[in-house]
């Protein structure tokens, strides 16, 4: 599970994380949902550990990540909204690669890949011949969700995985979410899709301006406060109201 | 995912410091980003095969000095050569390896510390070193055993000298990039980058003119103790390594206090750059990421200036085209604000200019005013080049996919993208750097003549800059970085750019001596604005092709 507790990040006089309180209860998938700049990715940096926080601490089944950033590492894996990889090794040195630094030895790492060539139907060849910098985006994509879960993490953290997947593979994908957090592991799921976050998520948290707005289930949320869909909770919530008004106006405006 | 346990692993799997060794050697031999593996592999290992070749016969100058001189002498030499060629390449390829942009978001989640990855960087880096180092010393190993009071140790002790030295060379090099890094934001870092790149081709390009004369100071010629300055010199710390193991007609006791600085220089710098400052390395990475970094938040709208400059004469007469304009603002913006294109074209260019700089000033006042004219006319050479070397890095970006707006404008030709960018090159660097060569020439002369010789100059400078244009379609930005390469096509408009420059400056030197100047400029304009039509011409009957996959 994790824990995060008065998480605070600065960017010079911008607060980009504000004070964030948040607990992510194991066997579960949460969405982090947000407009741009909300702060979503800084919170994900900063329970990886790629970012040191100014103020506050995040907890990863108990493990404190400033503390013990490698035991703490060790539980999670991260799928990053860049999809940056080593362009320059091929897709299988790269996996045994990462899989190494989990402490996987190279004939226990093989079998684990090779799962993964066959789930996300991957042609062994290219993984072997082929530099990932010559990979097609959907083809990179599931290599780094590969290398974020070959050591079978406790704790997933998803930025926007499915960007550059296509249908087949994003209806596979999420289904592998579903089980995983029916083994009890913890996911949250950040993106700007808010129809796929609805489907896939049993519980939502939206962010604003570095601070949690709210959390918990979309029913339950939309109940609360009115909202038809999960868009318009959303819209409700960040301040972006009167979208659809402002939409027919503008369109109007550049047509004439 | 069901075999999958979370149990330890069964067998003992390899270090992360040896993981991340093994990977760092992968990224130095293979480059970046290869398209094919197979054939990228081995042009990058036929590649190092050259280098250390190249390095190997570089090694055997330094190794003519062998014969009489005492082996303490000797070894200085050498070692002073490996530090000027070795670290020096070290020193401008550093930058890629430790800086790359997108690491933070591939290592710094994984059960691994920043200084881990700078430890693996730094045994790398010193590694590569070492064997470039080594090729350069292959002759040096043989002919020192020739030396006065050599005996046949030299050659263990050469061999630990030389593996320190590349190691306090690594460590330096590691120690000032990650001190910049500490204490500079992003965006300074950049710039900070740029220059240090920069200044270190300066200092290769001219330690390359100057050591020949220092090797001939009186204190070199008549050197029998070491004292004073000569202890701020590394080479003679490791020197002295090697003449206090394998022997020297010195007297051993000068020789302690350099040797013990060889050893704690590098035990120093070594902590400094791994242990002390290695901390801030992760974070460090992390900024090269961030939107937001730590510098204090920029509050001036972008590019004013440049809109500005652009609408006012003599540009807005210069780029009528609003394309030709749009493309000179983009080129212009690159060339001051982009790191990559910063980082491989200052660089890149400048030994460009060094070159006939040094050459220049080497001959100092004394030099013959013909001379120095005859000197001014091969430094024209250059200029000719630097327009298409710029142009080529100008062509390849790591933003290469947003050239797509490019091929999905309405745009008849890409002649106008072309246009702009030129105009861009020939207005912040070619003319620029002529001013400057010119400025330097008038003050070192004293004399008006050196401005008057620049005019052929101005005037073949931007037919010149045609000449990519006549190599097929040209976009700004367009081509993966990893596509910088001297095609034989370009190395060969490149060589005769500079024999037509050179000729050209050579002509216009005669013309001056003999009187007929003002006849050969007004030649010299009505042959280039031909020229000029001709390129037009040519490239117009070059199609516009769709965007490559």
């Amino acid at each position: 599970m994790i824990s995060i507790q008065g998480l605070t990040k600065r960017f010079g006089a911008q607060t980009a994380v504000d004070h964030l309180n948040w607990e992510v209860p194991p066997g579960m998938i949460v969405g982090l949902l947000g407009p741009n700049g909300a702060g979503k990715t800084t919170t994900l940096k900063m329970v990886t550990g790629m970012l040191q926080p100014d103020a506050g601490r995040a907890l990863i089944c108990g493990v404190d990540v400033t503390t013990h950033p490698i035991e703490a590492k060790r539980l999670l894996g991260f799928v990053p909204d860049s999809g940056a990889v080593y362009e320059s090794l091929t897709g299988l040195e790269f996996l045994l690669m990462i899989g190494a630094l989990y402490g996987i030895h190279e004939d226990e790492a093989r079998p684990r890949i090779r799962q993964f060539l066959d789930f996300f139907e991957l042609d062994e060849q290219t993984l072997t011949t082929k530099l990932l910098g010559a990979y097609s985006k959907g083809m990179r994509r599931k290599v780094v969700i590969t290398a974020a879960l070959l050591h079978n993490p406790k704790v997933v953290l998803l930025d926007e995985p499915l960007d550059g997947l296509d249908a087949n593979a994003a209806v596979g994908f999420k289904a592998l979410l579903e089980t995983l957090a029916r083994e009890g592991k913890t996911i949250v799921y950040s993106s700007h899709v808010l129809d796929v976050v609805e489907r896939v998520c049993n519980r939502v948290a939206i962010m604003a301006q570095g601070r949690l707005l709210v959390e918990g289930s979309p029913q339950e949320l939309q109940h609360q406060h009115g909202a038809d869909t999960l868009e318009q909770l959303f819209t409700q919530l960040t301040g972006l109201s009167g979208l659809e008004a402002r939409a027919e106006t503008f369109a109007k405006n550049m047509l004439s | 995912m069901s075999t999958a346990t979370e149990s330890p692993p069964a067998r003992r799997s390899p270090s992360p410091a040896k993981v991340l060794r093994s990977l760092f050697w992968k990224l130095l031999f293979r480059g970046r980003a290869a398209q094919q593996a197979g054939a990228q592999k081995t042009r990058r290992q036929m590649g190092l095969g050259l280098t250390l070749l190249i390095y190997a016969l570089v090694g055997l100058m330094p190794a003519m000095f062998a014969k009489n001189a005492d082996l303490f002498v000797f070894a200085c030499t050498l070692h002073g050569c490996t530090l000027m060629f070795a670290s020096l390449t070290l020193a401008s390829s550093a930058g890629t390896m430790l800086f790359m942009k997108e690491e933070a978001e591939i290592l710094l989640h994984r059960p691994v510390t920043p200084q881990q990855m700078l430890r693996a960087k730094c045994a790398v880096l010193a590694g590569f070193a070492l064997m470039l180092a080594l090729a350069l010393n292959l002759a040096g190993f043989v002919a020192g055993l020739g030396c006065k009071g050599a005996t046949w140790r030299f050659i263990p002790a050469h061999l630990f000298s030389t593996a320190l030295l590349m190691l306090f060379s690594a460590s330096s090099i590691v120690l000032v990039y990650n001190a910049c890094l500490k204490w500079f934001g992003r965006e300074r870092l950049d710039n900070i980058l740029t220059t240090l790149q920069s200044l270190l081709t300066v200092v290769m390009v001219m330690g390359g003119q100057i050591m020949p004369r220092v090797m001939q100071l009186d204190a070199f010629k008549h050197f029998d103790h070491v004292s004073g300055w000569m202890l701020a010199l590394p080479p003679l710390w490791f020197g002295a390594l090697d003449a206090l193991i394998s022997g020297t007609t010195f007297n051993p006791a000068t020789l302690w206090l350099p040797a013990a600085l060889a050893l704690l220089a590098t035990a120093l710098t070594s902590w400094l750059a791994l242990e002390k400052l290695g901390s801030a390395y992760g974070q460090g990475l992390m900024n090269l990421n961030e939107s937001a970094g730590t510098v204090k938040e920029r509050t001036k709208p972008r590019g004013v200036w440049l809109a500005a400059l652009v609408k006012l004469p003599p540009l807005r007469w210069w780029l009528r085209d609003p394309v030709e304009r749009e493309s000179f603002k983009l080129t212009t913006a690159y060339l001051f604000r982009d790191r990559e294109i910063k980082l491989r074209l200052y660089p890149g260019i400048m030994p460009m200019l060094i070159m006939p700089l040094a050459m220049l000033f080497s001959g100092g006042a004394s030099q013959a005013a013909e001379a120095t004219m005859m000197m001014q006319g091969f430094a024209t050479c250059f200029l000719g080049m630097v327009s298409l070397q710029a142009m080529m890095f100008l062509g390849c970006s790591e933003h290469w996919r947003a050239a797509a707006f490019f091929y999905v404008a309405p745009l008849r030709h890409w002649s106008p993208l072309f246009h702009g960018a030129r105009k861009a090159v020939l207005c912040w660097l070619s003319f620029p750097v002529l001013i400057l060569q010119t400025a330097l020439i008038c003050g070192l002369q004293r004399s008006w003549t050196p401005l008057a010789l620049s005019l052929p100059a101005l005037l073949f400078l931007p037919t010149f800059s045609l000449v990519t244009g006549l190599m097929g379609q040209w976009l700004p930005l367009s081509k993966p970085s990893e596509d910088v390469k001297n095609t034989s096509a370009g190395c060969l408009m490149m060589a005769a750019s500079m024999a037509a420059a050179g000729v050209i400056g050579g002509l216009a030197s005669w013309m001056w001596h003999v009187g007929h100047f003002g006849i050969f400029l007004a030649v010299e304009a009505l042959a280039m604005l031909g020229a000029t039509v001709l390129m037009k011409y040519l490239m117009r009957d070059t199609p516009w092709v769709a965007q490559p996959e």
